[in-house]
């Protein structure tokens, strides 16, 4: 898992939106003028991308093909965005997951602790109930003798 | 959601350099890059760095060739567009407006 200091540069500069596209198929232009075009499979804090499945292209067009590939981020130009991306959900998503999910979780949590109090309180009742009950039937037995 | 609320108001005083910036997100700019190259394109976004996601970008790069006969420095540019691109702020050398002329 990213350390601190990486989860600092993400969250702190537009690295959050590459991160976004981290499992799709773009297009990375490098420095030297060679396109890579394959699937991203993650993105660090220095934007250093890892890929699979890529398709090396040279400037005179000679095509390479690799299972796996590592670009280091200073070597990158351009990122080619594909057109599905929503950049600002992305971005809000990559920047408050852990808040939302904590959110969530506690969510979870509470939903979990009312029912069960909820429960509980049911059977209680319950019980209440069926003493009052026997309670009742003992007293018409009472009152019968 | 305090966050969310602050983001909604753009602050509208310019204290740094990169405050002149933001006056230009979400209108169309002129990046002149290293390498000779040049993008005219809108500013969605950019950050310290000077990272940015572009739309519509249209990439002009100009390649120079001296004729082996005259020795006459040749110009050639290339365009080509792109619909959307995040572009690694160390390559950049000037963000501004776009010159009227020039688009």
């Amino acid at each position: 898992m990213a350390s601190n200091r990486q989860k600092f540069l993400i969250k702190n500069s537009l690295i959050s939106l590459l991160k976004a596209l981290e499992g799709k198929v773009t297009t990375v232009e490098l420095r030297n003028e060679h396109t890579v075009t394959g699937t991203i499979d993650y993105v660090d804090g220095f934007m250093c991308v890892s890929m699979s499945n890529v398709c090396f292209k040279t400037l005179s067009g000679k095509m390479t093909n690799f299972e796996q590939f590592y670009i280091q981020g200073p070597n990158i130009r351009f990122v080619q965005i594909p057109d599905e991306i929503d950049m600002k959900k992305a971005i809000h998503w990559e920047v408050n997951k852990e808040r939302i999910m904590r959110q969530r979780m506690q969510k979870a949590i509470s939903d979990a602790v009312i029912k069960k109090r909820q429960k509980r309180e049911k059977e209680i009742t319950k019980k209440e109930e069926k003493e009052q009950k026997m309670k009742e039937a003992e007293d018409k037995k009472d009152a019968a003798n | 959601m305090a966050d969310e609320q602050e983001q909604q108001v753009p602050v509208q005083n310019v204290e740094e350099p990169l405050d002149l910036i933001r006056l230009s997100l979400d209108e169309r700019i002129y990046v002149k890059m290293r390498n000779e190259r040049e993008l005219r394109g809108r500013l969605h976004a950019y950050d310290q760095h000077l990272n940015m996601i572009m739309g519509d970008v249209e990439e002009t790069v100009t390649t120079v060739e001296i004729d082996e006969e005259t020795y006459e420095e040749i110009y050639k540019s290339t365009k080509r567009n792109i619909p959307m691109l995040f572009v690694r702020g160390d390559g950049v050398i000037l963000v501004s407006p776009p010159m009227r002329t020039g688009t």
